[in-house]
């Protein structure tokens, strides 16, 4: 096993398609952690996951995942690592025998025990074919199988989407419990910004295939905040303070990124917390500045 | 070896159906063929002058063929990889190109001689029943028609990796197999060209030797003769085969989607 500080090591990710292009992302996972990627639909965020798994060719740039090349040593590393996806990549006539006896074969490391005790966890019926289980159903058997063969790093786009609150909550508290090791790490990718505000220890925005903000979520939460005022006030704010402001008829909503400096310079106006998905809507429209 | 046996078992568990499917119309056509000859010994073909035993070979290589391909069907497993996004899933597996390439190609190959094992028996047993001996010229035309089965495949699945569509791939394989047919029958109509300006130039001539008629054995002896002559190295034909199908399934599985 090699040494390595960050999980996930990305500089410089470019891939250019017609209309859109991943463009020259750089941010690092620490070992360790969780790291939640937000950005909204067609952000890129599925576009730099298969970037990270090779299982597109970057135009540029390099992944690093575990301290290694992820191209130049993509069969070790994959045994170290295990993807979970928004729909299940099984076939609907395999159960979850199956998947033990293959996926078994597959992985050195596979623990059939493990994997037991994760089906029998969730509930899971061995010799029921895939295509007669629940979507959320589905999703517990592929962590299960992303959790059986002693993977460092899961990488998991989008695998909440689609779930009721309580399956969400059961997979979350699955992923606290995978992280209490200080060797595993998380990526995942998210829309649902409630998600991560639980349980990720850091947090990447990227819109439009542009990296907008990287870092630990509480810093970032901390740093920005949301001055609601009237349109006069607006008027006082100094374009420079503004991430964007979302006019109302009444005034408008401002957010910031620098909330203790804010708070000082306009000490008469109200700076509420904000949220992930506030920050994430607020970036996202800011080339505009001001919008309703 | 870690991978194969995994690999190996997910075709199998996906084709198990269709396989069954596949074996009861082979052994349909061979209770066909077995009734077809029985009758011509104790049926309503006895006394049938038109007809006779003979043509039950003919029906025996034809069921040999239909249980070869049936066998070394590849292409359903494709389309449901792809339906259920495995081949996506495939790339986040400790797996080589080197190693899915040659398991397809293992996959490929042994599916076909386990289809010209069973053929080849079973067409010996109608053989028997139509009162013909199974020689080395029959193992012949069967061991060609599972070279041009195992062909046929390799260049199907190959065109199916590449373009990861099986629609495209189909009319890519169909127009291929029309361009040979069509090369296949200018050459036919040169050669009858040919033959026909000689026989032309001998009638002209002043002799009293008569020419026998052309018959389509003219076109059929050659490759006749070079399979007989080519049959004891038919094994290595199968080895090129797989050799050129491995590198071109590998080329194939290092690419990466777009």
């Amino acid at each position: 096993m090699n040494d390595y500080e960050n999980a996930i090591e990305i500089s410089g990710l470019t891939k250019r398609y017609d209309g859109f292009t991943l463009d020259n992302l750089s941010f690092n996972a620490a070992k360790g952690s969780i790291m939640g990627f937000i950005g909204q639909n067609g952000a890129g965020k599925t576009t730099t996951i298969k970037a990270i798994l090779n299982i597109i060719k970057a135009d540029e740039g390099s992944v690093k995942l575990l301290g290694m090349d992820s191209v130049t040593e993509e069969i070790s590393i994959k045994e170290r690592i295990a993807a979970v996806f928004d729909e299940i990549p099984f076939h609907d006539e395999f159960t979850a025998k199956n998947l033990d006896v293959i996926l078994g074969d597959i992985y050195n490391n596979w623990d059939k025990n493990t994997f037991e005790k994760y089906l029998d966890r969730f509930a899971l019926p061995r010799k029921k074919k895939i295509g007669k289980l629940s979507k959320g159903m589905k999703m517990k058997l592929q962590i299960a199988c992303a959790l059986s063969h002693g993977a460092e790093l899961l990488i998991m786009d989008e695998a909440t989407t689609g779930l009721d609150p309580v399956v969400r909550n059961e997979i979350l508290d699955i992923f606290l419990e995978y992280i209490q090791d200080e060797n595993h790490s998380i990526f995942m990718s998210s829309h649902i910004t409630s998600d991560l505000e639980k349980v990720a220890d850091s947090v990447t925005f990227i819109d439009k295939g542009k990296l907008l903000l990287t870092g630990y979520k509480d810093d970032i939460l901390e740093s920005h905040g949301v001055i609601k005022c009237g349109k006069e006030d607006y008027k006082e704010i100094a374009a420079e303070d503004i991430v964007s402001a979302r006019l109302t008829d009444f005034g408008a909503e401002v957010m910031v990124s620098d909330k203790a400096a804010c708070k000082r310079k306009y000490s008469g106006l109200v700076m509420d917390k904000t949220t992930l998905e506030e920050i994430m809507v607020f970036y996202v429209n800011s080339p505009k500045k001001e919008w309703r | 070896m870690n991978g194969v046996k995994g690999l190996i078992l997910k075709e199998i568990y996906l084709r198990r159906k269709t396989m069954l499917s596949g074996l009861s119309i082979f052994v349909l056509l061979f209770i066909l063929a077995v009734s077809f000859c029985l009758s011509f010994d104790y049926g309503n073909m006895k006394n049938n002058e038109n007809l006779n035993a003979d043509s039950t070979i003919i029906l025996a290589y034809a069921m040999a063929g239909v249980g070869i391909m049936l066998f070394s069907q590849n292409g359903e497993t494709f389309v449901k990889d792809r339906k259920c996004k495995w081949n996506v899933f495939e790339y986040t597996l400790p797996l080589s190109p080197q190693k899915l390439a040659a398991v397809k190609m293992c996959l490929l190959l042994g599916s076909n001689l386990l289809g010209t094992a069973v053929s080849t028996a079973l067409a010996a047993v109608i053989f028997n029943l139509a009162h013909h001996r199974f020689t080395l010229t029959a193992m012949a035309n069967i061991t060609v028609i599972a070279l041009a089965a195992f062909a046929l495949m390799t260049f199907m699945d190959f065109l199916l990796l590449k373009f990861q569509d099986p629609q495209k791939a189909a009319l890519c394989f169909a127009g291929v197999v029309i361009a040979l047919y069509i090369l296949f029958m200018v050459w036919v109509w040169q050669r009858q060209a040919e033959l026909e300006a000689f026989i032309d130039a001998v009638e002209a001539s002043d002799t009293s030797e008569s020419l026998d008629m052309v018959t389509i054995e003219e076109f059929i002896a050659p490759a006749l003769e070079w399979r007989d002559r080519l049959f004891p190295f038919s094994i290595l034909f199968f080895a090129a085969i797989a050799v050129i199908g491995y590198f071109l399934f590998l080329g194939q599985y290092k690419r990466r989607e777009k």
